[in-house]
């Protein structure tokens, strides 16, 4: 897999001024202010299809080496919450659950107040590295506004069938991580992880997809290693900007 | 007609597709919806009515209170906008008896200014955004938005009213799975009751700041404390 992808608005084109930040708040509270320092992924996907354990991995796989928050979206229980303090991921003042009113994509694409609140409450409080928006789990039409998120992970599963990726759909063809997880069940749902790495390459335009199991890797390698590459280059560019005066 | 929108504007700030984060609001619905205060059509009208008439009123009145204060406040003292906006949004907190309730309204106040600050950008929308460190009540923050977007005060508090009215009926229709076609007659046979309310908080918003309406649905308060704590809700309010 790429270190991340080269066709994404994280263009490091520097021969002019350095491009924006995309996603970033230029609104009324921070007129001309400092572009944030944390990086805001997005973590979409159906039901069931591992959202919640790949928050919990990237956590522990960070747990020594970056400062975190997670904002989780309906239905967070005291359970989930619950899964992460036990497995001592993350302090539970880190974690804010957001209610949707029945309608989890939009309050991650059409309507995200609630959810862009919460993060700049994470980030006044915290001043964290990175923040991850977990969705309510959805259908595959679900993505996030780049408002709110400068990236978008869309987690399926291989236990859906190996057409998934075939059947498209914004949250397949369009974020800018697809991760594939339960690859260990491949086998048990007659799944075919090459049909599947074929059609998501054709429906993705380059962009990378990850194939996992997250049970068996639980610090979630591929998509720690593509978060560390996002990092690397929003420090650099944040470094660019400072040093051109903005 | 106003140069800044007018009618326009009030058809864009009623439209439920106005990215200020009502959407996971119920008015209470959820919570009477779980507690068995709203069991179907004939409650959930009898339930917007209610609220239409108290925590309606109150909002609608102070929200147009804003629009008449900010109206006459181009004044040759020049104290500006922001000594009115913050007398009001002292009102409005007076009559939010309850934290949940109060915390609740400045969030949707801060999301209002936040989306309304590219449409009506201004020292009045700015003022509002600086009434307090959490944002301004959701009713300072409506009139003040309002204002900016050339809307007059009894317009100012059919908008308020209008989303007293609409919010907990789309949150039932969600929840219980309500007729949508009833929900929508429903929302329809309460506009006389809409135009009544505005009326009397338009009155009301020209009279002193003090004796704005104060009225309170108690069991809906308490309801609103015992859904603030619930790990299951749908709807943050």
């Amino acid at each position: 897999m790429p270190p991340h992808d080269p066709g994404h608005p994280h263009t490091h084109d520097h021969d002019h001024d350095p491009p924006p930040l995309p996603g970033r708040w230029q609104g009324l509270t921070q007129p001309g202010g400092p572009a944030r320092r944390s990086l805001r992924v997005g973590i979409g996907g159906p039901v069931g299809s591992g959202k919640t354990e790949l928050v919990s991995c990237l956590c522990r796989a960070f747990a020594d080496e970056l400062s975190l928050a997670v904002v989780t979206n309906d239905i967070f229980t005291r359970e989930d919450a619950a899964i992460l303090e036990r497995k001592g991921v993350l302090p539970t003042e880190r974690i804010m659950a957001v209610q949707t009113g029945c309608c989890p994509h939009t309050a991650i694409r059409d309507d995200i107040s609630e959810n862009l609140d919460t993060v700049e409450q994470l980030e006044a409080r915290f001043d964290p590295d990175l923040v991850l928006v977990e969705s309510g789990g959805d259908n595959l039409t679900a993505t996030f506004s780049y408002a709110l998120v400068d990236v978008q992970i869309f987690v399926i599963d291989v236990s859906g069938g190996d057409k998934v990726p075939r059947k498209g759909g914004p949250g397949i063809t369009r974020s800018d991580l697809l991760v594939v997880n339960k690859i260990d069940l491949a086998e048990l749902v007659a799944a075919d992880l090459g049909v599947m790495a074929r059609d998501a390459e054709a429906g993705r335009g380059g962009r990378p997809t990850a194939f996992v199991s997250l049970r068996a890797d639980q610090r979630a390698e591929p998509v720690a290693d593509w978060i560390r590459g996002l990092l690397a280059d929003r420090a650099a560019a944040l470094t660019a900007s400072a040093s051109h005066g903005a | 007609m106003s140069p800044h929108g007018g009618v326009a504007a009030l058809l864009l700030l009623a439209d439920g597709r106005f990215p200020a984060g009502g959407h996971v609001h119920s008015g209470g619905a959820e919570a009477a919806l779980l507690d068995g205060r709203l069991t179907g059509p004939d409650s959930l009208a009898a339930y917007a009515v209610g609220r239409l008439h108290t925590a309606g009123l109150v909002d609608a009145a102070l929200t147009a209170a804003v629009v008449v204060r900010l109206g006459e406040d181009c004044d040759p003292r020049g104290c500006g906008p922001g000594r009115a906006l913050r007398l009001l949004d002292a009102e409005a907190e007076a009559r939010l008896a309850m934290a949940p309730l109060r915390e609740s309204s400045r969030r949707l106040g801060r999301q209002l200014i936040r989306a309304a600050a590219g449409c009506w950008p201004g020292p009045v929308v700015e003022a509002a955004a600086a009434v307090d460190p959490d944002g301004p009540h959701q009713a300072v923050a409506l009139g003040a938005v309002a204002h900016a977007a050339g809307i007059g005060p009894l317009d100012a508090a059919r908008l308020s009213l209008h989303h007293t009215l609409t919010t907990p009926l789309q949150a039932a229709l969600r929840l219980g799975g309500l007729d949508p076609y009833a929900v929508a007659a429903l929302a329809a046979s309460l506009a006389p009751v809409v135009h009544e309310v505005a009326a009397e908080a338009a009155e009301a918003a020209g009279g002193p700041i003090a004796e704005l309406p104060c009225l309170v649905g108690p069991l809906t308060e308490i309801a609103a404390v015992e859904h603030a704590a619930r790990t299951d809700r749908l709807f943050a309010t």
